[in-house]
């Protein structure tokens, strides 16, 4: 007895092919251009196309629910963080860290919200406030899961050396995420600029630009170094 | 004693946030009700600017933009005079130009008033009038603004005849080209 083939799934047809017998060629719609749209996830949007997020940026409702995801991603990457770097420090040390640095890094990005705002008005390159708060969240955001990427690294370093290594990766992530966010940060604000604009902008804008998104950098940075001087996540006391 | 009183005024102010969240009813982002009223407690210092600033399009946008255009010429009036080397030249130039500004502000909402009134035929032509009109209040906004900042900086930086001096003169050198192809053209 012969056994029926089972049956395999057809290649997907994206062009309708044109009949033979057609006088003239016809324009046929591709059959994908009738499938919905794919809507990226925001959380793919935080390292994605810098466009797709200042597109975000523009729109009310979107704006907060950037707002909202950036908070969730920074409180799951600090946490991480922090619980993998001081394991060694045992459960409570862990969990105190954990809180500390997530309370921390929002208290710098809160801190560093006015300066950076008011930097804007002094350069004449004002952006509103609830969008400043959207592009420095989301740039934290990547930088923070940046953070618990690297978690691993200074875990290890620990275990290997908790005087010399321990320290220094927990000092070289820092450094690290901190360059990428301000990075990715630049790369929203020029998007935004260039949205808003409609055009490209011209060297005395692009300047400005350079200059606000390395300020908001530069206070961050304070802000959330001055967090960390105060707290203290990292000893266990 | 002040990081209590701190934390004390934080949370005031977030109950008071999280309260009128949860009875308007407010959405963040995808979050409601008490998620939302949650979140604005804790979270309001980065929530409260999204709910207090009127998105653009909240007002006329004629009305937007001619409040702005005068408020930038007085605060450029007020940088000059405070940098205290208003020539009344460079003054009666820039009362000229924000005022041609603001005429062209007056004829833009003319023309958008009646572009939905206009025939088929004109309306493509109407567009790109305004699409000018408005590429040229553009212009004229970005060089005020980039003149109150030079200003200021002018201000603070005490040298008068330095690279500041040479970058005012070039902003009033575009306003005063600006302003002399504003007349020519008519507009």
């Amino acid at each position: 007895m012969s056994s029926t083939p089972l049956p395999t799934a057809a290649p997907r047809l994206l062009i309708e092919p044109a009949s033979p017998f057609a006088e003239a060629e016809l324009e046929l719609p591709r059959l994908e251009s009738l499938l919905p749209p794919e809507r990226p996830s925001l959380l793919g949007d935080l390292y994605g196309a810098p466009g797709t997020l200042a597109g975000r940026l523009l729109d009310r409702e979107a704006r907060a629910e950037v707002v909202r995801i950036s908070i969730l991603a920074i409180v799951i990457g600090t946490a991480l963080f922090a619980v993998l770097a001081t394991s060694h420090l045992g459960a409570w040390g862990s969990a105190r860290a954990a809180l500390l640095l997530a309370a921390n890094t929002f208290l710098g990005l809160m801190g560093a919200l006015g300066p950076i705002y008011a930097t804007g008005l002094l350069v004449a390159a004002r952006l509103p406030l609830s969008r400043w708060v959207g592009v420095l969240l989301s740039g934290a955001a990547s930088s923070a899961l940046l953070l618990g990427a690297l978690a691993p690294i200074a875990h290890l370093a620990f275990r290997i050396d908790p005087l010399w290594a321990g320290p220094l990766s927990l000092a070289g992530a820092f450094l690290v995420a901190g360059l990428s966010g301000g990075v990715r940060l630049y790369r929203v604000l020029h998007a935004l600029a260039a949205a808003v604009r409609g055009e490209a902008l011209r060297d005395g804008e692009l300047f400005r630009l350079k200059i606000q998104a390395r300020m908001a950098l530069v206070f961050t940075a304070l802000t959330g170094a001055l967090g960390l001087w105060a707290f203290d996540p990292f000893l266990g006391g | 004693m002040a990081a209590p009183l701190l934390v004390l005024v934080y949370v005031v102010i977030g109950c008071g946030a999280a309260i009128a969240v949860w009875v308007e009813r407010l959405p963040l982002g995808q979050s409601k009700g008490g998620a939302a009223a949650a979140l604005m407690l804790v979270f309001w210092p980065f929530f409260l600017p999204g709910l207090l600033t009127p998105e653009p399009g909240g007002r006329p946008k004629n009305q937007r933009r001619a409040d702005g255009i005068e408020a930038l010429g007085k605060e450029v009036q007020s940088a000059w005079t405070q940098a205290g080397v208003a020539g009344e030249r460079e003054q009666a130039l820039l009362a000229g130009f924000v005022e041609q500004l603001v005429g062209e502000e007056d004829r833009l909402a003319e023309l958008e008033a009646s572009l939905s009134a206009a025939p088929e035929r004109v309306r493509p032509r109407l567009l790109a009038l305004k699409e000018e009109g408005e590429a040229e209040l553009a212009a004229g906004r970005l060089a005020l603004e980039e003149l109150g900042a030079q200003l200021l900086l002018w201000r603070f930086a005490g040298k008068k005849d330095g690279a500041e001096r040479i970058t005012v003169d070039e902003l009033v050198a575009r306003i005063e080209a600006l302003a002399s192809l504003e007349a020519t053209t008519g507009r």
